[in-house]
C-alpha cells in the first residue's frame, strides 16, 4: 500500500497539493479524477521522485521513500508520463531501459532483462514494432510502447498519467482490461482518467481531486452517491444497468 | 553485427594512422618506416619520430575527443545539430587557451585546465539557456552561435594585444596539427583516452538521459548528477582536443550524425564508433591537407569546414522538412 500523509507539493515556491492524504490500495486499480490543474499529475509525480515533496510523508509498503534510493523506488514504482519527447531510439532499446533500475554499474543488459522486452512488447501486441524506431510510431504505437517500458520495469506499482491519450476506442477499451488483469496479477495500478465513463466503469477506488486537495476516496459507488463528480464538473453523472452516463448540467 | 563494423572501422583507423606516418612532404615508404624505427640516426627516424608520429597521434585523439563531445552533447541536449564547435564550446576552450597564452601559462597541462574550465564555462552557459528557460532546439543552437561570435572576438582582440598569446599562429583558429607540440600533446591525449573509456561504460546512461528529465527520474536516474558527469566529460574532451589541434569545427557534428546512421538501430557501440570515426576522418582530413598542395600545407580545419559545412545544411534542411 502506498501512503500518504498530509502531502504538500509543487513547482518552486507554490505548493500546488495542499495536505494531500490518501492512500493506495495493494492489487487494486485506483482511478484518480479532478479538473485540469487540481493536482492529478503533481501528486503521481512526487509519488515517483520526480518533484521533491516540501512536507509530508510517502511511505510504501511501511517503508518511508524518502528513506529509498532513486533506483530502488524505481523498482517499486513505475511511472508513465502525460508529455513524453519522441526519443530517436528503437523500440526494443527503449523497453529494455525498463530494465535499468535492476543494473549496476558498468550496465549491461542480460538474457532476463531481453526476457522481460519480449513478454512486454507481446503483452501489449507490438511484437512487431520491436526493430522500429520510436520516431516512426504513430502517437497510439508510441503511447503501447512506453507502456511495454513500464510493464518491463517489473514494478508493483505503476502510474499512468492519461495512458489512453493518442488511443483509439478499441486500443482504449483493450488497455483498461489490460490495467485490471495487471491487478488480478498482484499489481497496483494507479491511473489518472478524464474520460468518467471509463473512469467509474472500471476502477476499484476512485480519488476525486480539486484545487490541490483530496475531495473524496473510497468506491465508485460511494463517489457515485455523494454527487462530488457532479459537482466537481458541473456535470450529471447516471448509473442504468452497469452502463456509466455522463452528459451536461442543463 | 555491430561487433564486425566496430572491427572493420578499427583496420580503417591502423590504414589511415599508416597512411598519416607515410605521407607528407616527403613520402616514406612502410619498409623505411619500419627500418626508422630501429635506426639509430637517420633523416627518416628525425621526420616520424619528431614530426609524423606526434601529428598522427594528434589527429587521432583531438579526432576521437571531438567527436564523442559531440555525440554527448547531442544526446544530452536532445539536438543532432549540436557539437562543441557550433554551440561555442571549442571557441570557450580556445579563448581560454589564448587567455593562458597571453599571460604567459603554456605547459601542457595547464593548456589541457584552461582549456577545459572554458569549455565547461560555455557548456554551462548553454545547458542553462536550454534548461531554465525551455529554450526551443533551434534557439540553443542561435545562442550557441553567438557565444561564437562574441568568444570569438574576445579571442581575436587577445591576440592582437598580446601577440605572443596565438602560439599556433592562424592554425589555432581554425584548427591545424602543423605545429603540434609533445608538452601539449601528451597530457592531453592521457585525459582524452580516460574521458573516451569512461564515456563507453555509459552509453545507456546517456540513451535515458535523451528519453527526457521525467522518464529518466523514473527509472531511477540521478538526472541532475548524470548530466553534470556528461558536461563535465563532453567539457574535458573538447577542451583537451582544442589545447593542441585548435579550432578545429565539425568533427563533432559530422561524427556522431554519420555513427548514428551507420549503426542504425543498436546504439551499444554508438561512443566507441563515434571515436574511431572522429580519430579516421581527422587522419584522413590532415593526410589531403598536406599532402593536396605539397610541399605547401592547409589548415586541416579548412578540409573539415568544405566537408562539415554542406553536410550542416543538409541537416539543417533535412530538419526542415521533417
Amino acid at each position: 500500500m502506498i501512503a500518504i500523509k498530509d502531502l504538500y507539493s509543487g513547482y518552486g515556491d507554490d505548493d500546488i497539493l495542499k495536505g494531500v492524504s490518501l492512500n493506495i490500495l495493494n492489487n487494486k486499480l485506483t482511478v484518480i479524477a479532478g479538473p485540469n490543474g487540481c493536482g492529478k499529475s503533481t501528486l503521481l509525480k512526487t509519488i515517483s521522485g520526480i518533484i521533491k515533496k516540501t512536507s509530508g510523508s510517502i511511505f510504501i509498503d511501511d517503508i518511508d521513500l524518502s528513506n529509498i534510493s532513486p533506483l530502488d523506488r524505481a523498482k517499486r514504482i513505475a511511472y508513465l508520463s502525460q508529455n513524453r519527447s519522441v526519443p530517436d531510439i528503437a523500440v526494443k532499446n527503449l523497453v529494455l531501459h525498463g530494465r535499468f533500475p535492476y543494473l549496476s554499474y558498468p550496465r549491461r543488459y542480460r538474457a532476463e532483462d531481453r526476457e522481460a522486452v519480449d513478454m512486454a512488447l507481446e503483452r501489449m501486441g507490438i511484437e512487431g514494432l520491436r526493430d522500429k524506431m520510436v520516431s516512426e510510431l504513430s502517437g497510439g504505437e508510441r503511447q503501447k510502447v512506453y507502456i511495454a517500458m513500464a510493464l518491463a520495469q517489473g514494478s508493483d506499482y505503476l502510474l499512468l498519467d492519461e495512458p489512453t491519450t493518442f488511443l483509439d476506442i478499441s486500443h482504449q477499451f483493450q488497455l483498461l482490461d489490460l490495467a485490471k488483469e495487471l491487478c488480478s496479477e498482484n499489481k497496483s495500478v494507479v491511473m489518472v482518467l478524464h474520460n468518467l465513463e471509463s473512469a467509474l466503469s472500471i476502477a476499484d477506488s476512485f480519488i476525486l481531486m480539486d484545487k490541490g486537495r483530496l475531495l473524496f476516496e473510497g468506491s465508485v459507488d460511494d463517489v457515485y452517491s455523494s454527487k462530488l463528480i457532479d459537482k466537481v464538473f458541473n456535470v450529471e453523472i447516471k448509473k442504468e444497468s452497469d452502463h456509466w452516463w455522463c452528459k451536461k448540467k442543463l | 553485427m555491430k561487433k564486425h563494423i566496430v572491427l572493420l572501422s578499427l583496420l580503417l583507423l591502423i590504414l589511415t594512422i599508416l597512411l598519416s606516418l607515410m605521407i607528407g612532404s616527403v613520402v616514406i615508404s612502410p619498409i623505411k618506416l619500419f627500418e626508422s624505427i630501429f635506426s639509430s640516426d637517420s633523416f627518416e627516424r628525425y621526420i616520424f619520430f619528431y614530426s609524423r608520429l606526434p601529428r598522427t597521434i594528434a589527429c587521432v585523439f583531438a579526432g576521437g575527443a571531438l567527436a564523442v563531445a559531440g555525440a554527448i552533447l547531442q544526446s544530452v541536449l536532445a539536438n543532432n545539430l549540436a557539437a562543441p564547435g557550433i554551440i561555442g564550446v571549442n571557441s570557450g576552450a580556445g579563448l581560454a587557451v589564448t587567455l593562458s597564452c597571453a599571460i604567459g601559462v603554456s605547459s601542457g597541462l595547464m593548456m589541457s585546465l584552461s582549456a577545459f574550465i572554458g569549455a565547461i564555462i560555455t557548456s554551462l552557459f548553454i545547458m542553462v539557456i536550454s534548461a531554465r528557460l525551455r529554450a526551443s532546439r533551434t534557439t540553443v543552437l542561435l545562442c550557441g552561435v553567438s557565444m561564437n561570435y562574441i568568444l570569438g572576438a574576445l579571442s581575436d582582440t587577445l591576440v592582437n594585444l598580446v601577440p605572443s598569446a596565438s602560439m599556433n599562429g592562424s592554425d589555432f583558429f581554425v584548427g591545424g596539427f602543423s605545429s603540434v607540440s609533445a608538452i601539449r600533446l601528451y597530457p592531453a591525449t592521457i585525459i582524452i583516452f580516460i574521458a573516451i573509456a569512461l564515456a563507453c561504460t555509459l552509453t545507456n546512461e546517456l540513451e535515458i538521459l535523451s528519453l527526457g528529465d521525467d522518464e529518466a527520474i523514473s527509472l531511477g536516474v540521478n538526472v541532475k548528477r548524470l548530466r553534470a558527469l556528461f558536461i563535465i566529460l563532453s567539457s574535458l574532451l573538447a577542451g583537451s582536443a582544442v589545447s593542441f589541434a585548435g579550432l578545429l569545427g565539425f568533427v563533432g557534428l559530422l561524427v556522431p550524425n554519420a555513427t548514428r546512421r551507420i549503426l542504425k538501430r543498436d546504439r551499444r557501440y554508438y561512443i566507441l564508433l563515434s571515436a574511431i570515426l572522429g580519430g579516421i576522418i581527422v587522419t584522413l582530413c590532415d593526410i589531403i591537407a598536406r599532402s593536396l598542395f605539397r610541399p605547401y600545407e592547409l589548415a586541416v580545419g579548412i578540409i573539415m569546414s568544405l566537408l562539415g559545412g554542406p553536410v550542416f545544411l543538409y541537416l539543417v534542411l533535412k530538419r526542415r522538412r521533417a
